[in-house]
């Protein structure tokens, strides 16, 4: 019985696995979200 | 409790990230939380640094004491290089016994109980700021969730093949 070494090939390269575009849109919410609640004064103290 | 929004917002902000990508895991979605937090604080320091104080003073709210710190003088208006301090008439000696002085007050300033605890606070508000992005972000990770308790008109067609055709 013979072995046959297993390789791995790339069909699509793999640039980054972090998305970017959905950090900046995360980054954009939660500094919209921090001005809406400070605007309105909530929490209030 | 500014900083109670900044860790709402925080959080939404790390849920929209993990909305936005796709097949994450946990491990994944917190590494995202983290950057957009990165992001964040970035975006808020560059703020700061410009003069626009958005949200950075929230978490180093703590560290802003408004009562002067015990033993600190005021040193406005007071000449603080050799050269300025002669013109101004000030002997070297005098000048030389007045660093040592302020040296004294700042260092006994800093430790100062209200200063330490002023320091752990502060970093306990970006220690919490973080987790804030990390806990909404794995939140948001993973499939959607489903709510089975409603009874819903199946959308599926469940009619055999023979009559389709």
């Amino acid at each position: 019985m013979t072995t046959v070494p297993v390789t791995v090939r790339e069909e699509l390269p793999v640039r980054s696995r972090v998305s970017f575009a959905a950090i900046i849109a995360g980054a954009v919410v939660a500094l919209a979200v921090y001005l809406l609640l400070s605007l309105l004064g909530w929490p209030s103290n | 409790m500014a900083v109670a929004s900044l860790l709402i917002s925080l959080f939404l902000g790390g849920f929209t990230v993990s909305q936005c990508t796709i097949g994450e895991t946990g491990g994944e979605a917190a590494v995202h939380g983290i950057i957009m937090w990165g992001v964040v604080f970035a975006f808020l320091l560059w703020l700061t640094t410009t003069g626009m104080s958005l949200g950075f003073n929230a978490v180093m709210s703590a560290a802003s004491v408004t009562n002067p710190m015990p033993g600190a003088s005021d040193t406005s208006g007071v000449a603080t290089d050799k050269t300025t301090a002669r013109q101004e008439g000030e002997s070297d000696a005098a000048y030389t016994q007045r660093l040592g002085t302020a040296g004294a007050q700042v260092r006994s300033a800093a430790e100062s109980p209200r200063a330490i605890s002023a320091a752990w606070w502060t970093f306990a508000g970006v220690l919490f700021s973080m987790l804030a992005a990390m806990v909404g972000a794995v939140c948001g990770s993973g499939p959607s969730q489903v709510v089975a308790g409603f009874p819903v008109r199946s959308r599926s067609s469940c009619r055999p093949a023979a009559e389709l055709w």
